[in-house]
């Protein structure tokens, strides 16, 4: 039962790590960017919910519906007036920039809320520590509302690129941005709203990190570190293999947390060093989709 | 009533002149065919028009309004619309998606999803293909559909025949000219005999100038052929 406790565990800590890895696999995707802030902008969101909560004495839940809609905005414009020049720069040129931008933030957080460690749990009462035991198996509150809106949050996505006429555009942009403009997409614009559509997510993951753990101005990086891990585990650019990497990278933490705690993030990076290793071998120097 | 005026439009590969200076005019309702060999710059010249490739001088003018700095999307929205060499289908997306695609920011006009269906018949049995899986024919039709969809004033078709098999071809052919609301057409075609026999003016490009503008009536094949190879006199641009 120890075992498949752990399993549980893994996959309620992988709806995190797939919330995380959703915006960086969207803006992949859709533009090629690999986002190198998109770990920051997601404890710049928890922040922000942070000190709405505790400043302004706003619930955690109002906290976070308002600043969804800020993330949108910010990741709007972070797109038309930063991300769409270094588009024109080459592969490399998004890479430095938004190496820069994580650089910035992390900086900027430092100044304005200092290096200590925050967390929401303490605004957020028994949703963070309480649990359900079925049966044996431990059922977080928090683990299985991530999972929840994880889910949600991917697969609802999924479907607005299928099955709406902007998810058309969006996915028409990613796969020939040159011809999407020919029948009238202005590429601009939907890779402005791709960018909005991720920083909003990376919000609701750094929140939910906030909730689950603490948050500090330098946390950004390894969520980002986690969050590539799942989608490379998952599939570049694929949302429903991003919710897979998300749940496997999860599930290979605590198992190896279980063999031995000290295991825990070894365990994870060894699954994504063999992904990698199977996906870019010699033989197949293109990612399997 | 002229609906496309190129005055002096040069592009460019890097230092290479592809289109030097060239000035045209096309009518409205008028089908026009570019033909030249390979390396003319007819590819350069319909990307350049339609807003895929940057103008390195000159004005192009859709109905008197200068559309030269647009980018391509405005253009598709003014009414210009390029069916590209190679066909460039969304490869991931079925037929039905990639006409919706065209159609959600579509002028009005005539050409709806329903009326494309009812014109391109073959495409109503293949709605639900992949793209990629398609034959050359089918998506050399898919693509003109698309393009229709925008309700474009003027179109554009770089190489329509090129890759095709004789039957695509044909029934390429037999699509088009047998389109009602038919917008002004200009087509790139490698072959002269269907250039001749669609179109009602012939252009045919030199290493980037017009070595020959004439009505297809007025012209041989042999006539064209020799501008081709470059073994007339050039005539003026008219």
């Amino acid at each position: 039962m120890t075992w498949v406790n752990a399993v549980l565990q893994g996959i309620f800590l992988g709806g995190l790590y797939a919330l995380f890895a959703c915006g960086l696999s969207l803006m992949f995707g859709v533009m090629r960017i690999i986002n190198l802030a998109h770990g920051d902008l997601a404890v710049l969101g928890a922040f922000v919910v942070w000190w709405a909560a505790t400043s302004l004495g706003a619930p955690p839940a109002p906290a976070l519906i308002g600043a969804l809609p800020l993330a949108l905005a910010l990741g709007y414009l972070l797109q038309v007036t930063v991300l769409t020049r270094s588009l024109r720069g080459g592969e490399l040129t998004p890479l430095l920039t938004t190496f820069g931008l994580a650089i910035v933030i992390q900086n900027a957080l430092l100044l304005i809320f200092s290096p200590d460690v925050r967390s929401l749990a303490t605004v957020t009462g028994s949703l963070s520590t309480g649990s359900w035991q079925i049966g044996g198996l431990t059922v977080p509150y928090l683990g299985l509302l991530i999972l929840i809106v994880a889910t949600g949050v991917l697969g609802g996505l999924h479907l607005v690129l299928e099955r709406t006429g902007f998810g058309r555009e969006m996915r028409a942009a990613a796969q020939d941005p040159d011809t999407a403009a020919l029948v009238g997409v202005p590429a601009t614009a939907v890779y402005a709203r791709a960018t909005a559509i991720a920083v909003a997510t990376a919000t609701l993951a750094g929140t939910f990190l906030a909730v689950h753990s603490t948050i500090d101005p330098a946390s950004g990086p390894t969520q980002l570190i986690f969050a590539f891990e799942a989608v490379v585990i998952g599939g570049l650019g694929s949302l429903r293999g991003t919710l897979i990497g998300g749940l496997v990278l999860g599930v290979a933490q605590t198992i190896g947390a279980q063999i031995d705690p000290q295991y825990s993030i070894l365990a994870g990076h060894l699954v994504f060093l063999i992904v990698l290793l199977v996906r870019f071998s010699p033989g197949r120097l293109v990612p399997a989709a | 009533m002229t609906l496309l005026s190129l005055e002096s439009v040069t592009a460019r590969h890097g230092l290479l002149t592809a289109v030097p200076e060239m000035s045209l005019k096309i009518a409205e309702g008028e089908t026009l065919a570019l033909v030249g060999a390979n390396g003319a710059g007819k590819s350069t010249l319909l990307r350049t028009i339609a807003g895929a490739h940057p103008a390195a001088g000159g004005r192009i003018l859709l109905d008197g309004t200068d559309i030269t700095a647009r980018p391509a999307h405005e253009r598709v929205a003014l009414g210009l619309a390029l069916v590209p060499e190679g066909r460039r289908l969304f490869p991931g997306m079925t037929v039905a998606e990639n006409l919706a695609v065209a159609a959600r920011r579509a002028r009005e006009g005539p050409w709806s999803l329903t009326r494309v269906y009812d014109t391109f018949t073959v495409l109503a049995g293949l709605r639900d293909r992949r793209a990629s899986e398609l034959s050359g024919g089918q998506q050399q039709l898919t693509a003109i559909a698309r393009a229709l969809l925008t309700n474009p004033r003027l179109l554009l078709i770089d190489e329509v025949s090129l890759g095709l098999s004789p039957v695509a071809v044909d029934a390429v052919y037999e699509t088009l000219t047998t389109l009602d609301s038919r917008p002004t057409l200009l087509l790139v075609e490698q072959d002269l005999s269907r250039a001749l026999d669609v179109a009602g003016r012939v252009i045919c490009l030199l290493e980037g100038r017009i070595a020959l503008s004439a009505a297809t009536g007025d012209v041989t094949r042999e006539q064209v052929t020799e501008a081709y190879f470059g073994l007339r006199g050039r005539r003026a641009a008219t």
